[in-house]
């Protein structure tokens, strides 16, 4: 009896201990609060996608965060990545799989493999409405994952090669780039209703719609890449009333960030290497600072991500897209701030306050 | 990603499409062997500053897969290997890419404007009678002018084309191995005092299913390679006869036909590759041979067709897939000569051109083709001690493209300068020292493939300085030779790929800057203890330091650059004992990067690897030789690769049957 006690007494021991590893309040040890985990592309089949782990309390660097919590590499061509509730999404493009991770503690919950019998699915980006999730697949569809389950329960068929959603007015807006078959790329938008989860229609936009986003007034936003020479890279804006082109806009856009009522247009110019960054009002529809952030520091613009908490604008440099990049941070004004070495290709942030 | 996968696509394609000497010592040679390297239109030299060779006895000890396989035992070479029996295989000799490497079989070379790349692995080792490597200078003067502008030049003599003064001469080959691989390889060549004929064909397949291991994060993940199945062949006829008797006239006909699996890299949690590639080229070469009084002339002709067949059933488009075709030509014709002036100096000369072709099937804006004449002039004399050699080269190159923009038209003149001693002091210590300056033309694929290639394309330009110094401090039963050499290149105007258009869409830019230093070592033992027992011992190490001068301001300014290991090394015991005898071989490299910027992440593990065989003969009889062999390649299955995640198989074993009537 006396064994008994013992034996239970130290498997609470063990048992607290272990519980205790892997309690929120020893996250906060592991680190997993007010910091960064950056997504870290890499190259095409060199299987070098990354996490970058940036603990902002003490500016240390974690390059390789994915493979310390799991033991494993990530994959081929980290996408996209997205927190919902308690889980991170991560969409690896190649390796055809969806990382769902812990949001507390970065390890795995489940790798949902995007195969399609013997095809990649080829994930790309993902969204979320109430329970489900959207993940676009370059097959032409736009797969639904139950967040509870984290199953997939329905594809849902749209254009060519979608690329980034949106949700507005109880719609999901997916680009339908057409990328695969280029030079005759698509360019539409689908439209899906969020009830029935059935395509609406496709409201035509310009060739090679890429990154969608929806502004506070509910309208969408689309930037057509055109052909990479004649047809520049443009946005349009989309009337979520009446689900037509609303207007069509002059300047060069490669990608939207949200900020407050208005958005910061990032332009990376691939045959001089030059970048910009305007500010643009969503209410008055126009470019309010043409050069809003002086990105003479920044080698090859990949990417902006706007955290509202400290109003501070967080700049990816692909470094030429061979060398691993960097994560430049300007204040909420565009006055640059430091630098953090990430990894290869950086393409997105997600935040820990 | 579509395009990314467009450039993989054009990649893959590039590697499909269709790299220095250790044993100079060759008195293990039988007779009959080195009559059959002592080709009669052509002068060979022996200096080992300036080239690596290999005979067909030593090609039949180690028996490797293909051309590729034996040059990776060749000093200041570095060999891509993707894995796999007929796998894309290249050489970069000292710091230069793989397209500074011409490949001349027979006195002919072996074309490829499409890629620049000739895939080493399609070039197989049964009907050759000796390889050599030339990095500087000369081993011959007959070659086409302009196999002697390139960086390093690749000779191979075959059985099949050459005069010889037996009756009747039969090759056959047999081997079976790991992996599926059947291989034969038939060659009967009939001779007579006025001339020869011979035909020989080849066959080869293999499912190349191989387990392999690689490390994911902490795991070991162990797999077997799928979508690596070959089948290849080939067969023609050779030629040539007397027309007088210092006359000759020979004609080579060759056709190959690949049908293979195309299974990329290794790509972590999707296993599934479809990618197919089908190739055949048909080749008809003329050659023409004379001397007259103290002139030797070479007149020759020679057509050279490739088809290309691409396939990705599991591409996304709306076509269900992707089917690429390519269809390429290429005429060359040309005369070269030399003369001896007196007992001190040769006189030589040549001038050749060109036509290449290029269709692509699926492009609207390119059907290019080239016109490539090139001359060169130059000569060598000896003083009393020294031999001096000088070279120059002028080349013309034209470009057009029916469907679109053209690339520029080149004119360039390019100089090329030798000296070495003469006497050969004690020991036969021999100095060599050389200058060359070249250049590589861009591809068709460069200039201009959808989307990727770049009208706008300069030559890549490369200056090479080397100098190297040979002897043989011990010549009796015992004997020893040592070659090492040092050597400084630098490339401009490398052609690199970069994304131009978005991440995805790369795109060829003239902004590469190499500065390579390097040492190779090689030494030579053989000891001959009576006529039954010998002794080879063959080891040579290279350093390469490989570093990308660039840009300054980029961060992998010096950096050693991707896929140069700075440390090689290749070893080899045999021990013959009567007709029967063992090998060890081994090959090491140190690590290296998958990228130019040196950070642990890029890091490609070094490795070792031995290899073991056992041959036995049986003794030849009225000119039969019977010989069976078994190797192990790989004994301590070690997890390699030469590109990333293109695994490599671990242990393998080879039996291999020879017959040859000499």
């Amino acid at each position: 009896m006396r064994y008994i006690k013992l034996f239970i007494i130290v498997f609470l021991a063990v048992s607290c201990k272990k519980h205790k590893v892997e309690t929120p309040d020893s996250t906060a040890i592991s680190g997993l609060k007010n910091g960064m985990l950056v997504l870290c592309e890499g190259l095409f089949q060199q299987n070098n996608a990354t996490l970058s782990w940036i603990d902002l309390s003490n500016n240390t660097i974690d390059n390789d965060f994915f493979t310390t919590k799991n033991s494993r590499n990530l994959g081929d061509t980290g996408n996209d990545i997205a927190q919902y509730g308690s889980k991170i999404y991560i969409v690896v493009n190649v390796s055809s799989t969806l990382e769902v991770l812990d949001k507390n503690t970065g390890k795995s919950i489940k790798q949902i493999s995007m195969l399609n019998g013997n095809t990649s699915k080829q994930p790309r980006y993902i969204t979320f409405n109430g329970s489900n999730a959207f993940v676009t697949c370059y097959d032409g569809y736009v797969d639904v994952l139950d967040t509870a389950s984290l199953t997939i329960t329905q594809r849902i068929k749209v254009g060519d090669n979608p690329e980034q959603m949106a949700i507005s007015n109880n719609k999901l807006y997916v680009a339908n780039s057409g990328g695969l078959n280029s030079p005759n790329v698509d360019s539409t938008v689908s439209v899906i209703g969020l009830s029935n989860l059935q395509e609406l229609y496709k409201i035509t936009v310009g060739k090679n719609p890429g990154s969608v986003k929806v502004d506070n007034q509910g309208d969408i936003y689309v930037i057509t890449r055109g052909n990479y020479s004649t047809i520049p890279s443009r946005m349009v804006r989309i009337n979520t009333q009446t689900d037509q082109v609303a207007q069509n806009f002059s300047f060069d856009a490669s990608g939207i960030e949200k900020m407050g009522n208005k958005f910061l247009i990032n332009f990376y110019n691939y045959s001089n290497s030059t970048s910009n960054i305007a500010l643009f009002n969503t209410e008055n529809e126009a470019i309010e600072i043409n050069n809003f952030i002086s990105t003479s520091n920044i080698t090859t613009l990949y990417g902006v991500v706007y955290r509202s908490s400290n109003n501070k604008i967080y700049c990816l440099d692909a470094m030429s897209f061979t060398n691993t990049g960097y994560v430049r941070v300007f204040s909420g004004s565009g006055i640059y701030e430091t630098s953090y070495h990430v990894g290869l290709n950086p393409n997105n942030i997600l935040f820990y306050e | 990603m579509f395009n990314k996968l467009i450039v993989c696509g054009l990649i893959v394609i590039a590697f499909h499409w269709k790299v220095l000497s250790q044993d100079t010592i060759k008195p293990l040679a039988t007779v009959s062997e080195l009559e059959q390297v002592t080709i009669t239109h052509i002068v060979k030299s022996t200096n080992d500053n300036i080239s690596q060779d290999f005979t067909r006895l030593e090609i039949l000890k180690y028996q490797p897969q293909d051309v590729g396989a034996i040059l990776q035992k060749l000093s200041g070479s570095t060999l891509k290997s993707y894995g796999g029996l007929g796998g894309m295989k290249t050489i970069s000799v000292r710091g230069l890419g793989a397209q500074h490497t011409n490949v001349v079989i027979d006195g002919f070379l072996v074309n490829n404007t499409q890629s620049g790349q000739i895939n080493l692995a399609n070039i197989q080792t049964d009907n050759i009678n000796s390889i050599s490597l030339n990095t500087g200078g000369r081993s011959n003067y007959l070659l086409p002018a302009s196999a002697y502008v390139s960086g390093s030049i690749l000779t191979i003599l075959t059985f099949e084309n050459s005069f010889d003064t037996n009756r009747l001469q039969v090759r056959f080959n047999s081997k079976y191995g790991s992996f599926g691989e059947i291989d034969n390889y038939l060659a009967i060549k009939k001779n007579h005092p006025k001339f020869f004929i011979s035909a020989f064909g080849k066959y080869r397949q293999a499912n190349g299913k191989y387990p392999y291991s690689y490390l994911n994060g902490n795991n070991i993940v162990s797999g077997i390679r799928s979508n690596n199945d070959l089948k290849d062949w080939y067969s023609g006829f050779n030629f040539g006869f007397y027309l007088s008797k210092k006359t000759t006239f020979r004609v080579i006909y060759k056709n190959f036909g690949a049908n293979q699996g195309l299974p990329g890299s290794v790509i972590l949690y999707n296993p599934f590759t479809d990618q197919r590639l089908i190739s055949a080229s048909n080749s008809l070469n003329f050659n023409f041979n004379s001397k007259i009084r103290l002139l030797n002339i070479r007149i020759f002709s020679g057509y050279q067709d490739d088809k290309t067949h691409y396939i990705d059933p599991t591409f996304l488009n709306n076509s269900g897939g992707i089917s690429m075709r390519y269809y390429s030509q290429t005429i060359h014709s040309g005369i070269s000569a030399y003369r001896r002036l007196g007992i001190h100096s040769i006189l030589f000369g040549g001038i050749d051109t060109k036509f290449s072709q290029l269709e692509f099937i699926d492009s609207k804006n390119a059907e290019p083709n080239r016109n490539h004449t090139t001359f060169i002039i130059g000569g060598n004399t000896n003083f009393s001690k020294l031999k001096a050699e000088f070279q120059i080269s002028g080349q013309f190159i034209q470009e057009n493209n029916n469907l679109g923009e053209r690339a520029s038209n080149v004119s360039r003149y390019n100089p090329f300068l030798l000296i070495e001693n003469q006497e050969f002091w004690k020991w036969n210590v021999k100095f060599t020292g050389w200058y060359k300056n070249s250049f590589r033309i861009p591809t068709f694929n460069e200039l201009y493939y959808n989307g990727i290639g770049n009208v706008k394309l300069k030559p890549e330009d490369a200056n090479q300085y080397s100098f190297g110094v040979n002897f043989q401090p011990i010549d009796k039963m015992l004997k020893l030779k040592i070659t090492t050499n040092s050597y400084f290149s630098y490339v401009k105007n490398q052609i690199l790929a970069i994304p131009t258009k978005n991440l995805f869409v790369w795109s060829m830019q003239n902004i590469g800057e190499v500065h390579t230093r390097g040492l190779e070592i090689r030494m030579d033992i053989q000891y001959k203890l009576n006529r039954n027992f010998s002794l080879e011992m063959n080891g040579n190490y290279t350093f390469q330091q490989s570093l990308d001068y660039s840009d300054k301001f980029s961060p992998t300014y010096k950096n050693q650059v991707a896929y140069i290991p700075k440390h090689t090394g290749n070893g080899s015991l045999t021990v013959n004992y009567k007709n029967s005898g063992m090998i060890f071989s081994s090959y090491c490299s140190s690590m290296k990067y998958a990228m130019n910027e040196n950070i642990s992440s890029n890091i490609i593990d070094g490795f070792a690897l031995f290899d073991f065989g056992i041959y036995s003969k049986v003794k030849q009889v009225n000119n039969h030789e019977f010989r069976i062999q078994f190797n192990i390649k790989n004994c301590f299955n070690s997890s390699y690769a030469f590109v990333k995640y293109y695994v490599m198989p671990g242990r393998s074993f080879l039996i291999s049957l020879n017959y040859a009537l000499h």
